[in-house]
């Protein structure tokens, strides 16, 4: 091998070996500190500066069957705290929901779930959450369970709830966070959609989120 | 063709005016899930009139209780405040929609369908009573 030849292939090996530094580096580094970009906030949205864990919680779906952090990890979720006896706010909200999801780009792989948590045990049950919920979309999912678990995952979001039962009447009301939470595939909180709540601004900024996340994981 | 437009006049003419004197637009109940303990309906009332009217409540022979409620939002935190009376002035209007003010049907007497209307008679302080009818929907129109 003539010098040159040597002195050639140790160049390649030098640029491949930064090459490949580099790319680790940065496929380590753009998960841990998003682009600009990333940070979105305007009337319609609130981006976290970093994605907010969730701890463990343990609630049941409409279904009966346990839903936990597990259940948010690998999807995309769209929660909204409410209840079912709510007339206005909640039926407004995942009406919006419905017409927000039927307006998303159909897209492989992450699925895109909206879930509603009722904070409101006492009245709401799974068959009457199942009838609320689909009611609006077949593929909504309702959540509850007790109070304590509840709160577990109200709080983890930064949001709240007050029951006002002490009265005894049966229609009592419910004062509830009425923002719409985007926990991120890793299950942590992505991101805040504020009242008054628009279908196609809020489909149009998630796709915006969406796309960053496929583009950071090729 | 006189009974042609008489028929139109019907459909298109001026908004009807009620025992309160009050215009009515865009009346509809938002369909309720099945089971759902409570609705809500939505309208806008105007009062071309020289004089205060005072909405005081309604009543339907579909939902055992009818009130009056006003969604706010404090903080970021939706909640529900009762409203007793609601005073309309001259040349004013308010406006039911979602997320604000909205008349709450309870106890419903039987199940809704979307494209139906269901009447609800508004009622005014002095007595008057202003039936109106409110097509149920599944979005808002």
């Amino acid at each position: 091998m003539s010098p040159t030849a040597v002195r050639l292939m140790a160049a390649a090996f030098l640029v491949g070996g930064v090459a490949l530094m580099f790319g680790l580096w940065t496929g380590q580094r753009q998960p841990a500190a998003p682009a600009p970009a990333a940070l979105m906030q305007d009337r319609h949205i609130t981006v976290l500066p970093e994605v907010r864990p969730i701890p463990a919680f343990a609630l049941l779906d409409h279904d009966g069957r346990p839903f936990g952090l597990a259940r948010l990890r690998g999807q995309w979720t769209f929660l909204f705290l409410g209840y079912t006896h709510c007339p206005d706010v909640c039926p407004t909200t995942l009406a919006t929901l419905a017409r927000m999801q039927q307006r998303l780009a159909p897209a492989p792989g992450t699925p895109v779930r909206v879930v509603f948590v009722s904070v409101d045990p006492g009245r709401d049950d799974a068959a009457r959450l199942k009838e609320y919920v689909t009611h609006f979309h077949k593929d909504f999912t309702g959540v509850t369970g007790p109070g304590k678990e509840i709160d577990k995952l109200v709080s983890a979001l930064g949001a709240m709830y007050v029951l006002h039962n002490a009265t005894g009447d049966k229609d009592y009301p419910v004062d509830h966070t009425a923002a719409v939470f985007l926990i991120d595939p890793t299950g942590g909180l992505k991101a805040l959609f504020s009242p008054p709540l628009d279908a196609a601004a809020m489909a149009e900024r998630f796709g915006r989120l969406q796309k960053q996340w496929r583009e950071r994981r090729e | 063709m006189t009974r042609l437009l008489v028929v139109l006049g019907l459909f298109l003419g001026a908004p009807p005016a009620g025992a309160a004197g009050l215009e009515v637009s865009g009346a509809w109940i938002r369909l309720p899930p099945p089971g759902a303990g409570a609705a809500a309906a939505y309208l806008v009332l105007r009062n071309p009139g020289g004089t205060p009217e005072v909405l005081t409540g309604a009543e339907s022979p579909a939902f055992g209780r009818v009130m009056m409620h006003r969604s706010v939002l404090q903080d970021g935190v939706a909640r529900m405040r009762h409203v007793d009376e609601l005073e309309i002035g001259p040349g004013r209007a308010v406006r039911f929609e979602p997320g604000g003010l909205h008349l709450m049907l309870m106890a419903p007497r039987r199940a809704l369908r979307a494209g139906e209307a269901v009447e609800l008679v508004l009622l005014f302080r002095g007595g008057a009573r202003l039936p109106v009818r409110f097509p149920v929907r599944r979005q808002a129109p």
